[in-house]
C-alpha cells in the first residue's frame, strides 16, 4: 500500500479530534517511514509495524505520550489489520535532492562550463540548441541523422550539409546542434553561426571600411561554417563572390560548411550556377512539418525546458490544436504566465481554455482572413451537408457533429466571440458554442479521423 | 509547589531560558516555561521543539510541585521586582509571586500538557573546554548560513580524528575551518553536524566553562551540561559538501599585511562600499596592497597598505563584510592573503596560526 497515502488518511482522521494547533506542532511534518508487516511465513500478515518518522526527538516524545492510542486506532482503522507504532526520528529528505550550489562550491564547475558558454558566444551560437533535447520524428529523421553524422565527423561526412523546409520545424535548431556538438568536444575548434543577411550586412562593412582582408581571415580559416537562411544572399553579386571564395577555402581546408534555406538549391532564384553546383554536390536534405507525434514530442521537451510538468493527455491536447513549433512554444509561455499567476495546475481543462483563448487570436495575428461564410460551405462540401441542413435544429449525429467541428473551426481558427459564433451556426446559445469547443479540442489529441477532417477542412478553404 | 528564590538568581535564569521559547508558538504552552521544584532545586525549563533548555537556579523548596507560566510575563515580571526574595507558589494552574509587599497571580497551565525536555545527561561522550568552545565560537560558527534554504549549511562540521578535531562552517560564499587539539572522543563518530545555533547560544550562557557532551544517537540529539544547565538540541542530517576539495593547494600570488593597518583599511572602504553591494577592490603590487572602493553615487575611494607580496600585478575583489569577519576573528598581528587568481577563492590566514584558514569566494569583475 503507498505509505504518503496511508498517513494522510490516517492524519485526516486525527485531525477531527485534536485542535488545529495540537496538529500542526505535532503531526504536521511526520510521515511513515516503513511498514513491516509481522506474522508466520507464509501466512497472511494480521499485524503490522508502522515506523513513524518525526522531525525531532521533542516531537517524538510528545507524541508517543500524547497521541499513541489515537494514531494506533486511526491506523486500525484505516488498514484494518492490527498496527504496531515505532517512532522515530527522522527529517523528511526532500524529494528533489538539492546540491549545494553556491560560488564556493560550483566554482570548478563554473570554469568549464563558463569556458564553452564563452566559446559559444564567440561562434555566436545559441546554447540550448542540442541534439539531446531536439525531437526526431519521420519527418526529420534523415535530417537528423545526417547532422548527426556531420557533427562526428566534421568535414567527411556530407560537405556541405544543407537542410530546407518551411518556418519552425528546427533547421537552425540541427544546424546549431551541429555547432554545440562540435566546441563541446573541440573546445578550441574555430566555429562560426551567421546569417545570411548579417553575412552580408558584414561584407558591406568590410568593404566601406576597406579592411576585407579581416573579414576574409576570419571567415576563410573557420572549421566549422554555419550560414543560416542562405537565400538571403541570392541576387547579391559581390556577396555571392565572397561567399564563393569562402566556401572553396573552408572545403580546402578540411572545414565543414551547413547551410539552411526556406527552399531547396534549384529554386533559389538569381543564385550564381556555380554556388548552386556545389550546393547540389553536397547532402541535401529537406525537412517536413512535424506530426502530431513529433509536436507531442516537442511540446513535452519545450515544457520541461520550462521547468513544467505536461502530462501526455495535455501535450497531446497541445500538439492536436497547434501545428508550428514555435507556437507550441509561444503557448507554452503563456500558459506558465497563467499557471504562475493564479497557481493552478496544468489540466487539460485549463489547456483548453487557454486553447480557445489564444489560438489563432493571440498567437497568430497575421492570419488569413476567412470569412466566416467561407468556412460553413467549407464544412457543409466536406460532409456534403446541406447548409441549412447544417445549421438547422437537428441534433441527429450525422449532423450534430458536423456543426461542432464548425463552431470548433469559427471559434478557433476565426477567433469570433462565443456569442458571435452561436448566432452563426443557427442562434444557439454560447454555452452551446463552449460545450462544442471543449468537446472538439479534447477529442483531437485521441482521435485521428477527427484531426483528418480538420485538415481537410482547412484545405478547402486555403 | 513553594519555593524560596532570590531575584538575581531568578531573573538570570529566567532571561536564559527565555531564549528557547517559541517566538511563534501555534500552542500556547510552548511559549511557557516550565517551573519545576526537586530535591531543593528549582528547575527552569523551555523548549521550541528543536531545542529544549533545562537551567537551575538555587533556591529553598519548601513543597515539591511543577506548573509551566507564559514566560515574557513570568521575566518581565521579575525583572521590575526588587532584588531580595520572591516566593513563589502554585495552586492548581495559578502561580502566586510575592515579594515584599508586592504580590501577583499568574495564571498556568498544566505541566502535563509540557513536553518533557531532558534535565541530565545519562552519559558523557567527550568534554570541550571552555578554551575550544570559544576559538570554535569565534572563528568558524560566524561562517554558517544563517537561512533555513539549505539546512546543511546552517551546521558546524566537527570532523574527529586520532588527536585533533576540525571544526568548519560554510554559507557557501566563503569557509572557515579551525583545527583544534582534541581528545578522541569515546563514541565510534568521525563527523558530527551541530547547528550553528546552538553552539551560539551554548557558548553566549556558559562563556568559558567547560561543558560535557553526550550523543543520543537513536534521537538524533546531541545534548550539552554545564554546571547550572542542560542544552539539548537536534544533530542535522545530511552530507555535508565537500569541502577539503575547494581549498587551493597552489596558490601563487601571495601577499602580507598588517592587520591593523588592513582593518582601517578596509573600514574606510566600506564607507563606499556599502553603496556599492559591498564590493572593495584588492589590487596587488609590488610591496603594497591598494584597497579601492567606488560607489556609483558617492565616488572613490583609495588606500594603500604597506605589505609583502609575491606574484602581484593582480586585482581581486571581495566582500568588504566578509573580510571583516575575518579580521574580526583573528588576533595576530599580521595576515596573508593567497590567491590563484582573480576568480579563485581568496585564502585568509593569521600568520602566526596554521590551524585556521578562512577562504572567501570573490566577485567576478569586469575590467
Amino acid at each position: 500500500m503507498d505509505t504518503q497515502k496511508l498517513w494522510k488518511d490516517v492524519l485526516e482522521t486525527i485531525k477531527v479530534s485534536v485542535s488545529g494547533a495540537n496538529y500542526s506542532t505535532w503531526l504536521s511534518q511526520t510521515f511513515i517511514i516503513s511498514v513491516k508487516p509481522v506474522g508466520e511465513t507464509g501466512l497472511p500478515a494480521d499485524r503490522q509495524v508502522v515506523e513513524i518518522g518525526c522531525p525531532n526527538a521533542f516531537i517524538a516524545d510528545g507524541l508517543e505520550k500524547r497521541y499513541f492510542t489515537l494514531i494506533q486506532d486511526s491506523l486500525n482503522q484505516v488498514t484494518g489489520i492490527k498496527n504496531e507504532v515505532v517512532f522515530s526520528v527522522q527529517q523528511i529528505q526532500n524529494e528533489t535532492k538539492k546540491t549545494i550550489e553556491s560560488p564556493l562550491f560550483s566554482q570548478n564547475l563554473q570554469s568549464e562550463e563558463k569556458s564553452l558558454e564563452d566559446d559559444l558566444k564567440k561562434a555566436r551560437i545559441r546554447p540550448g540548441f542540442t541534439f539531446e533535447n531536439f525531437a526526431v520524428s519521420s519527418s526529420n529523421q534523415m535530417a537528423h541523422a545526417a547532422a548527426d553524422a556531420v557533427s562526428k565527423n566534421i568535414g567527411n561526412a556530407y560537405n556541405p550539409l544543407f537542410f530546407w523546409g518551411g518556418v519552425g520545424i528546427g533547421k537552425t535548431h540541427l544546424m546549431l546542434a551541429i555547432g554545440n556538438y562540435f566546441l563541446r568536444h573541440n573546445p578550441d575548434g574555430k566555429a562560426l553561426y551567421v546569417m545570411g543577411e548579417e553575412f552580408t550586412t558584414e561584407i558591406v562593412e568590410a568593404i566601406r571600411n576597406k579592411n576585407t582582408q579581416e573579414f576574409k581571415k576570419r571567415y576563410r580559416s573557420l572549421k566549422l561554417l554555419m550560414l543560416d537562411d542562405v537565400q538571403f544572399i541570392a541576387g547579391k553579386e559581390k556577396v555571392q563572390e565572397e561567399f564563393f571564395h569562402t566556401f572553396n577555402t573552408i572545403l580546402r581546408e578540411g572545414g565543414q560548411v551547413v547551410l539552411t534555406s526556406d527552399r531547396p538549391p534549384t529554386e533559389i532564384q538569381k543564385l550564381e550556377d556555380r554556388l548552386r553546383n556545389r550546393f547540389e554536390a553536397g547532402m541535401i536534405v529537406d525537412i517536413s512539418p512535424p506530426d502530431f507525434e513529433l509536436r507531442t514530442a516537442i511540446s513535452l521537451i519545450k515544457a520541461q525546458q520550462k521547468g513544467m510538468m505536461l502530462d501526455m493527455d495535455v501535450a497531446q491536447a497541445i500538439a492536436a490544436n497547434i501545428d508550428n513549433p514555435r507556437k507550441i512554444e509561444g503557448f507554452l509561455t503563456r500558459l506558465l504566465a497563467e499557471t504562475n499567476s493564479f497557481k493552478e495546475k496544468i489540466t487539460i481543462e485549463l489547456v483548453n481554455k487557454i486553447l480557445g483563448k489564444t489560438n489563432g487570436v493571440l498567437i497568430t495575428p497575421q492570419r488569413k482572413a476567412t470569412l466566416p461564410q467561407e468556412l460553413i460551405d467549407a464544412v457543409c462540401d466536406y460532409f456534403s451537408l446541406g447548409k441549412r441542413k447544417l445549421l438547422s435544429d437537428t441534433r441527429t449525429r450525422p449532423v450534430a457533429h458536423p456543426r461542432q467541428i464548425l463552431m470548433y473551426l469559427l471559434r478557433v481558427e476565426l477567433g469570433l466571440p462565443l456569442q458571435e459564433v452561436g448566432r452563426l451556426v443557427g442562434g444557439r446559445d454560447h454555452t452551446t458554442v463552449m460545450h462544442a469547443v471543449g468537446k472538439i479540442s479534447t477529442n483531437l489529441s485521441t482521435n485521428g479521423g477527427l484531426r483528418d477532417d480538420i485538415l481537410g477542412i482547412k484545405k478547402y478553404i486555403s | 509547589m513553594k519555593v524560596k528564590v532570590l531575584q538575581e538568581d531568578l531573573l538570570k535564569g529566567l532571561s536564559c531560558v527565555s531564549r528557547f521559547v517559541s517566538v511563534r508558538a501555534q500552542l500556547p504552552v510552548l511559549s511557557n516555561i516550565l517551573l519545576k521544584a526537586e530535591k531543593g532545586k528549582l528547575k527552569l525549563g523551555a523548549t521550541n521543539l528543536e531545542t529544549g533548555i533545562v537551567f537551575e537556579v538555587g533556591a529553598k523548596v519548601e513543597e515539591d510541585g511543577l506548573l509551566t507560566v507564559p514566560a515574557k510575563v513570568l521575566l518581565e515580571l521579575t525583572a521590575n521586582l526588587p532584588p531580595g526574595q520572591i516566593t513563589l507558589s502554585s495552586e492548581q494552574e495559578q502561580l502566586k509571586v510575592s515579594s515584599g509587599s508586592f504580590q501577583a497571580q499568574l495564571s498556568g497551565i498544566l505541566a502535563s500538557e509540557f513536553p518533557s525536555i531532558p534535565d541530565k545527561l545519562d552519559h558523557t561522550d567527550f568534554t570541550i573546554s571552555g578554551d575550544v568552545l570559544q576559538l570554535i565560537n569565534k572563528q568558524v560558527v560566524f561562517a554558517a548560513a544563517q537561512d533555513d534554504s539549505r539546512p546543511i549549511l546552517t551546521g558546524v562540521l566537527f570532523k574527529f580524528s586520532e588527536d585533533n578535531l576540525r571544526a568548519v562552517a560554510t554559507d557557501g560564499f566563503r569557509l572557515s575551518s579551525k583545527e583544534l587539539v582534541f581528545k578522541k572522543i569515546a563514541a565510534d563518530k568521525k563527523t558530527l553536524l551541530v547547528p550553528a545555533k546552538l553552539l551560539d547560544e551554548l557558548y553566549k550562557i556558559v562563556g568559558g566553562q567547560e561543558i560535557k557532551v553526550a550523543l543520543m544517537e537513536r534521537e538524533k540529539q546531541i545534548m550539552s551540561e554545564a554546571e547550572s544547565l542542560v542544552l539539548t538540541g537536534r544533530l542535522l542530517e545530511g552530507d555535508y559538501p565537500d569541502f577539503e576539495r575547494i581549498i587551493p593547494k597552489n596558490t601563487p600570488h601571495k601577499a602580507s599585511v598588517d592587520r591593523e593597518a588592513f582593518v582601517r583599511a578596509i573600514r574606510a572602504a566600506a564607507v563606499f562600499a556599502r553603496e556599492a553591494s559591498g564590493i572593495i577592490k584588492l589590487v596587488m603590487e609590488k610591496d603594497k596592497i591598494i584597497v579601492v572602493a567606488e560607489s556609483p553615487q558617492y565616488g572613490r575611494e583609495e588606500s594603500e597598505v604597506e605589505a609583502r607580496v609575491e606574484e602581484g600585478g593582480i586585482t581581486i575583489a571581495f566582500n568588504y563584510r566578509y573580510i571583516l569577519d575575518f579580521l574580526n576573528s583573528v588576533t595576530g598581528q599580521e595576515i596573508s592573503i593567497e590567491t590563484e587568481g582573480p576568480t579563485a577563492p581568496g585564502v585568509f590566514r593569521d600568520t602566526k596560526d596554521p590551524s585556521y584558514l578562512h577562504l572567501i569566494m570573490p566577485f567576478k569583475i569586469q575590467n
